[in-house]
């Protein structure tokens, strides 16, 4: 009676141990930070452009599937503000892009001795959708003009590719644990964003002087995201496996 | 995990239609080298080159002043026009940026042209200004597009080698006082060389 009251009270110690520390394999919660993008563009044409990075807001809600050896899966839901500047004599060029990320996150964690501190790796594929934005657009020869984007001056989808790292901390409260993290990464986009229109010029053009062009070479979006996230873990335990009664017994 | 999965595509679904349909964008302006054929066809700019010179390239010299043309001479017409007593010309440069965008102003006996766009091409002191301009006459009962393309080599304060073309791309001119679209009038400085007078 007394070896099993020994047990239970060590179960008990590990329970709350791992209630502490210990994750679970499920967790949600959600992230806000910045995103800071840009464009590339692959013609020549464009190289007298100097290009500013835009700083954008960003935020997602997201579930974290763990197993016990450091991978993970996190789907997750974003929006992402995309945006470029792109300067070149007295050409002001400014496009805002509202985006919905749908991602689906790869993550290894590492898991640290003797601390909480757990950072980790991450690679995200999206799939992104554009819901709208704005170009504003000054220069010498042209009234300031300002455009909603549509369909003829901005692709609707995106497909990229997130890689980043990040480290999280659970911290104690009540019965459970909120986990705080902080992430940076770099998107990459692989798809083309000018439009057919654009290329072809057989639209209306809002800025047209002289020397406007319908649209050359490829124009993809790139970033970096820093985001802060908040967590609450959630299901079963990723319990250690249990010693054995006869090694808790041996001296 | 599912609820997660079913409210993102609800999103998806919802979020799919939010991009407006529409037919207008705002293009990026690049550096000319040529003067674009949408504005003078290349068997028109051969014609004219037989004139004239076109001088071409992305990084002409800086050619802000104001330029006498005295006295002005007729090279070719091509409708055959003939005449030899013409005005002094005097033209403009203002404003020429590093995107070489300039404001091109002439006139002869009156200092009443208007400014318009221009853009300047060409390489080191050997330049070509070329400039659109839609010209209304209401008391007379016409209007005319017309394509303006001044070169010539910048040594001090001289423009040699000077050119000056005009070519009628479209007009209605219902009682036909002006030249037909697609002929062309080009024009020099008799004594070879026109003045720069100031900045």
């Amino acid at each position: 009676m007394m070896v099993a009251a020994v047990v239970v009270c060590h179960a008990q110690d590990e329970d709350v141990e791992a209630a502490e520390y210990e994750p679970r394999y499920l967790s949600a919660g959600f992230r806000v930070g910045s995103s800071v993008g840009d464009v590339r563009l692959s013609a020549e044409c464009y190289d007298e452009y100097d290009h500013v990075w835009a700083a954008r807001p960003a935020g997602s809600v997201w579930m974290h599937y763990r197993t016990p050896f450091g991978l993970g899966l996190r789907p997750e839901v974003a929006y992402i503000g995309r945006g470029t500047r792109l300067q070149w004599a007295d050409v002001d060029y400014t496009m805002t892009v509202h985006t919905l990320n749908i991602r689906l996150g790869i993550t290894w964690n590492f898991k640290l001795k003797n601390t909480k501190f757990s950072p980790y790796l991450i690679a995200a594929p999206s799939w992104l959708i554009a819901l709208g934005g704005k170009v504003t657009y000054k220069a010498l020869d042209v009234e300031e003009v300002e455009m909603p984007l549509t369909t003829a001056s901005v692709a609707k989808q995106d497909v990229r590719l997130f890689a980043g790292a990040g480290f999280e901390m659970p911290i104690a409260a009540g019965n459970t644990a909120v986990i705080l993290s902080l992430e940076a990464g770099y998107a990459m986009g692989f798809l083309e964003t000018f439009t057919a229109l654009e290329h072809s010029g057989e639209l209306t053009v809002l800025n047209r002087t002289l020397d406007t062009r319908p649209a050359a070479g490829d124009r993809k979006w790139q970033g970096i995201e820093v985001t802060f996230g908040v967590g609450m873990p959630f299901g079963p335990k990723i319990v250690k496996k249990r010693p054995s009664l006869k090694k808790i017994l041996e001296n | 995990m599912v609820v997660v999965v079913a409210a993102a595509a609800v999103a998806v679904l919802t979020m799919c239609g939010c991009l407006k349909e529409g037919d207008e964008s705002i293009l990026l302006p690049v550096r000319n080298s040529t003067i674009p054929y949408e504005v003078l066809p290349a068997e028109m700019q051969d014609s004219l080159r037989q004139w004239m010179d076109i001088n071409e390239g992305g990084y002409p010299a800086k050619i802000e002043g104001i330029y006498t043309v005295k006295p002005m001479e007729l090279v070719y017409a091509s409708d055959g026009y003939e005449w030899e007593d013409f005005h002094d010309l005097n033209w403009r440069i203002q404003e020429q940026n590093d995107r070489n965008f300039a404001t091109y102003t002439e006139w002869q006996t009156m200092a009443n042209g208007t400014g318009r766009e221009a853009h300047v091409i060409g390489d080191g002191k050997k330049f070509t200004v070329w400039t659109v301009e839609d010209v209304v006459n209401e008391a007379d009962g016409w209007s005319a597009e017309l394509v303006t393309i001044v070169s010539g080599k910048l040594i001090d304060q001289r423009v040699t080698e000077f050119g000056y073309g005009i070519v009628m791309r479209n007009k209605v001119d219902e009682d036909s006082v002006l030249i037909s679209p697609d002929f062309y009038r080009v024009f020099t400085d008799k004594d070879g060389f026109c003045i720069r007078r100031e900045d």
